[in-house]
């Protein structure tokens, strides 16, 4: 539980903080290729 | 009618195949003694002993690789990957093994396998436990790849694939386990046990695989969905008020094009929706066959909705899972064209 609440304290998935949506499409290539960079746009970021 | 999850349904199928047949054997990691993690084989080891349902080591290409030689000696083994995303290891085995053993042989060995496995996303899995990597089995040449939707179906397709003479792919959308999933995150979810498709008949029947079902009949549009996506495409059709026809294939490999053709050649109109990464996904050979075999009663070009071609967000789940709004926009589009 402590380890658990030391954990907790460095943040979790729902204590704000949530990366944009353009992330998601960062770092699968090393430059985003076309087609990614289309899906991007579809999806409005 | 009872009304079953559809963990229960699948652990129900396996219950009465093994009891009807001796040489139906069920295992994988955790399956025997828990049950598997999550419990689809719970009671079996109890029931059939630990010579029919038992634990395999860590060790996916050997779970595979021991049925495969298994399945040549004559049984009919039903095997848990514990995720989907865990087959990997296991691919090599599915590939090059037991889709191809009747064909190198020359139909002297044969390899009635059933691999289950839990497929998609929509429970916060993250990429280690949310991809949906039907395509890579569909596109194996020997397989046959089946999607259930709800209990009832999963049932009978997981009798119909035990029964099946060659190999089957079973992938279990997880999200739909213990209730219909129509990508309304934010909402209560409904269980099995208030919906009419949680109605799981006794005893043994089988849903032919290669036969798809017409879940909506619609004018305007067709939908081709299959497991999750089924549910937010219902969704996404109520929200827009697009009298869509909405199809769920059931079994993508042996495909049942007849349904698909007689759809689109009504409504003129077509949208595919699936989890899985764009790029090669299903949705392409569903595209495919569409424009060959119906290009000249379609009104507008086929829409496809589906998952980015990223791997499985964490933090952005939501916004990488086509969920209704997105759907709901595919379908305003195409009728607007």
């Amino acid at each position: 539980m402590t380890a658990q609440k030391e954990a907790e304290s460095h943040g979790t998935l729902h204590a704000g903080g949530k990366p944009s949506v353009r992330d998601m499409f960062e770092d699968v290539y090393a430059e985003m290729p076309p087609h990614l960079r289309r899906q991007r746009q579809q999806a409005g970021v | 009618m009872p009304r079953k999850t559809m963990v229960e349904a699948i652990r129900d199928a396996m219950d009465v195949m093994m009891g009807r047949d001796d040489n139906v054997v069920a295992f994988g990691e955790d399956v025997g003694f828990f049950g598997g993690v999550f419990r689809a084989t719970q009671g079996l080891q109890a029931k059939y002993g630990k010579s029919r349902c038992f634990d395999a080591p860590i060790n996916e290409s050997g779970i595979v690789g021991a049925a495969v030689g298994m399945a040549a000696y004559g049984l009919r083994p039903c095997v848990e990957i514990q995720f989907a995303d865990y087959m990997y290891p296991a691919y090599d085995q599915i590939v090059s093994e037991a889709a191809r053993l009747r064909y190198r042989s020359n139909g002297q060995f044969t390899c009635p396998l059933v691999v289950r496995m839990p497929t998609g996303g929509g429970i916060s899995g993250g990429q280690t436990h949310s991809q949906s990597p039907e395509a890579l089995f569909t596109h194996v040449a020997g397989l046959k790849t089946v999607v259930p939707s709800n209990p009832s179906d999963a049932k009978g397709l997981l009798i119909a694939a035990i029964e099946d003479p060659d190999p089957v792919i079973f992938l279990e959308p997880k999200r739909l386990y213990n209730g219909p999933f129509d990508g309304h995150h934010d909402r209560p979810i409904t269980p099995w046990s208030k919906h009419e498709l949680g109605e799981v008949p006794d005893g043994h029947y089988v849903v032919p695989l290669g036969k798809a079902i017409v879940r909506r009949q619609g004018a305007a549009l067709t939908v081709l969905a299959y497991g999750t996506m089924v549910y937010v495409g219902t969704a996404a059709v109520a929200e827009t008020g697009v009298d869509a026809e909405i199809i769920d294939l059931r079994t993508l490999l042996p495909l049942d094009l007849e349904t698909i053709q007689a759809s689109v050649r009504k409504t003129g109109r077509c949208v595919i929706i699936h989890e899985a990464t764009r790029t090669s996904g299903f949705g392409a050979e569903l595209s495919a066959l569409v424009q060959e075999t119906c290009f000249y009663h379609l009104e507008t070009p086929i829409r496809r909705v589906t998952g980015w071609d990223t791997p499985y967000p964490h933090a952005q789940e939501w916004d990488y899972f086509p969920g209704p709004a997105r759907v709901g926009r595919a379908l305003l589009e195409t009728m607007e064209q």
